[in-house]
């Protein structure tokens, strides 16, 4: 949380973060390096680094887009979900010297500009066996882009959180452009099943993964019905919702977490207004309600973050009658305090 | 969410049975993405190996002729009965350039004609497969002096081979002779059509199934660079009917694009249109 931009807010967990992530791409370059030019020698260097730069920002992209429904399947994957900005601006750096490269390599020292020819060169676009792939890898770079120079919260709060996000949903637009270049371009120097299966078989990865996740979040989730004359519905009993925690409720477009904490029990959006975290899914600690992805916080009676921090979240209405927990959907503007129910 | 403990990135530490569970899943995520990276390399095809003395200048002396290809010939020694063996180093420019540019500034700076004379120049060698290449690097600068060697002694007539259909793939000869490895197939177009676009010679290399590989360099029927006409080719597998000549070490093949040039169909459409030769 911050009350003013800097261009990282370094703690020791970012810190840790960077260093394992650092190590780990150092030690994947320099295991493919030695293991190419042991038993390939002839590899020239530029291959070496298109190949070595082209593997590892695909599987950092598998990487980067496992984590997310990971951590809703199984939170103890959430130190990987925290930093994971560092991550996609690393990856659009490896993908940027694979990009670089690649123009270089083929389309660089002709004469023709080097980006005009990478759209011009080859000009089949009608054939998916000969199609120009490179242009795919191309699109999916600048995607890249665009989501790593707008990574920061700078960008988040003045782009607004809901055009930020829609933004970097485009991560799967770049995914299905780099598994669309990936397999044309190897497949067209070479038709191994193997290249085939390993394409298919990470696909399938990442897409179960989301479904799972996807399943399990909707399992958390309860639609409301049968409101009553004043329009509050009813959600559980209040045993239901174990202390510090939340049960999420959706009815009439609203997406509400329901918190229960100190005997009591209180409303907000389930929606986190750092990147749209969901809030239910976090605790309360503290006194405060934490997000499960940054630790964004907010207190359960007025949906305020704890000052001198200035996010502010929509309440609800909140009454227990016969031990069951009943909400109206109604939101309060955000930052409006709500007496809580008490149980 | 199906665990107690709740991590939170902006505290110094994180609960310690998170962090047990964070190390054993990086450990095995680099395990992972390093197999990744080893089923990559171990799925590749080998590499050729060619080479382009990338870095280090030489210097060749010979006679220079810029028709029907730009080459240096030199002497590559004598046979057994005595007799001057040739061999011809072909000349090409800087990046994905043609060398006439170059020996056309060669030639305006000396102020006379240089073809057919002898010549001593510099550039970074390519060879692959019996054949030679020559990158003039330095532009203007890899003129080095004329040598005292005479066009008489070098001078040869080109032997006609005669007509036939060839089968294979059209390369860019600068790459697929050292300068970029692997330098072939669909994955390469684009490089290739620049560098013919570029002016650099075509090289068509016809293989047989048993990859006994030939090389010839590729010309018009009457002797042209046909370059602009053949780009849209690169990378695909190509019939055609063309004149065979031997230009010393050189094969040349002479392409009847009036007869047209057949791109051999994948195996799922019939090919109807084998071009015939000599009809």
């Amino acid at each position: 949380m911050s009350v003013q931009y800097s261009t990282v807010q370094w703690n020791r967990q970012k810190r840790r973060y960077d260093r394992i992530m650092l190590v780990s791409i150092a030690v994947y370059l320099a295991l493919f390096a030695a293991l190419q030019l042991a038993f390939y020698p002839t590899v020239s260097p530029e291959t070496l680094i298109i190949r070595a730069t082209g593997t590892l920002a695909l599987i950092m992209l598998h990487f980067i887009l496992a984590i997310g429904p990971l951590s809703r399947i199984d939170s103890r994957f959430m130190p990987l979900l925290y930093n994971r900005r560092h991550l996609g601006v690393t990856l659009f750096l490896i993908a940027a010297v694979h990009g670089l490269f690649n123009i270089i390599q083929f389309h660089g020292l002709g004469n023709e500009d080097p980006l005009v020819s990478l759209f011009t060169s080859n000009t089949r676009y009608g054939s998916p066996g000969d199609f120009p792939f490179q242009v795919l890898g191309f699109f999916a770079l600048l995607i890249l882009f665009l989501m790593a120079a707008t990574s920061h919260d700078f960008w988040l709060k003045n782009l607004h959180p809901k055009v930020w996000k829609s933004l970097h949903m485009l991560v799967y637009a770049a995914y299905a452009l780099l598994i669309l270049h990936v397999m044309l371009g190897v497949v067209q120097l070479d038709q191994s099943p193997l290249w085939i299966g390993l394409a298919g078989l990470s696909m399938a990865a990442v897409i179960g993964l989301h479904l799972r996740a996807g399943r399990l979040e909707k399992a958390g989730q309860h639609h409301l019905k049968n409101a009553d004359q004043a329009g509050f519905f009813p959600v559980c009993t209040a045993d239901e919702i174990p202390e510090n925690r939340a049960k999420i409720a959706l009815v009439d477009g609203q997406n509400i977490a329901v918190f229960r904490y100190d005997g009591k029990i209180s409303a907000v959006s389930n929606i986190c207004r750092h990147q749209h975290g969901p809030l239910g899914e976090g605790q309360i600690v503290d006194g405060c309600i934490t997000c499960p992805w940054h630790g964004y916080q907010y207190l359960p009676h007025n949906g305020q973050s704890p000052p001198p921090f200035t996010e502010k979240l929509e309440t609800y209405d909140v009454m227990i009658r016969d031990g069951k927990v009943w909400v109206n959907p109604q939101p309060y503007p955000e930052g409006t305090e709500r007496p809580p129910g008490v149980c | 969410m199906t665990n107690k403990e709740f991590y939170i990135g902006w505290q110094d530490h994180a609960p310690e049975g998170i962090a047990t569970k964070t190390r054993k899943t990086i450990l095995m995520l680099v395990g992972l993405a390093t197999v990744a990276g080893a089923v990559f390399i171990f799925g590749q095809r080998q590499f050729s190996n060619s080479t382009f003395e990338l870095g280090h200048l030489r210097t060749l002396e010979g006679v220079l002729f810029t028709d029907p290809i730009p080459s240096l010939k030199i002497l590559a020694g004598k046979d057994a009965a005595g007799q001057n063996q040739f061999q011809r180093v072909l000349l090409v420019g800087f990046g994905k350039h043609s060398a006439l540019p170059t020996l056309e500034a060669i030639q305006q700076a000396q102020g006379q004609e240089i073809d057919g004379k002898g010549v001593r120049l510099e550039g970074q060698l390519i060879y692959y497969d019996g054949l030679l290449a020559m990158e003039l690097t330095k532009g203007e600068a890899a003129f080095k002096g004329f040598t005292d060697a005479n066009l008489q002694d070098y001078f040869t007539l080109p032997k006609d081979l005669g007509s036939a259909i060839l089968q294979g793939e059209i390369m860019d000869p600068k790459c697929y002779l050292g300068a970029m490895r692997p330098a072939e197939g669909k994955p390469h177009r684009s490089c290739a059509i620049r560098c013919i676009e570029g002016g650099i010679p075509p090289l068509f290399r016809s293989a047989t199934a048993d990859d006994q590989r030939q090389y010839f360099f590729l010309l018009g029927y009457d002797g042209r660079a046909i370059n602009g006409e053949i780009a849209g080719y690169m990378a695909d597998d190509i019939l055609f009917c063309g004149r065979m000549e031997k230009w010393d070490d050189w094969l040349i093949v002479k392409m009847d694009t009036g007869k047209g040039i057949h791109r051999t169909n994948p195996w799922w459409k019939k090919d109807t249109s084998i071009p015939m030769c000599g009809s």
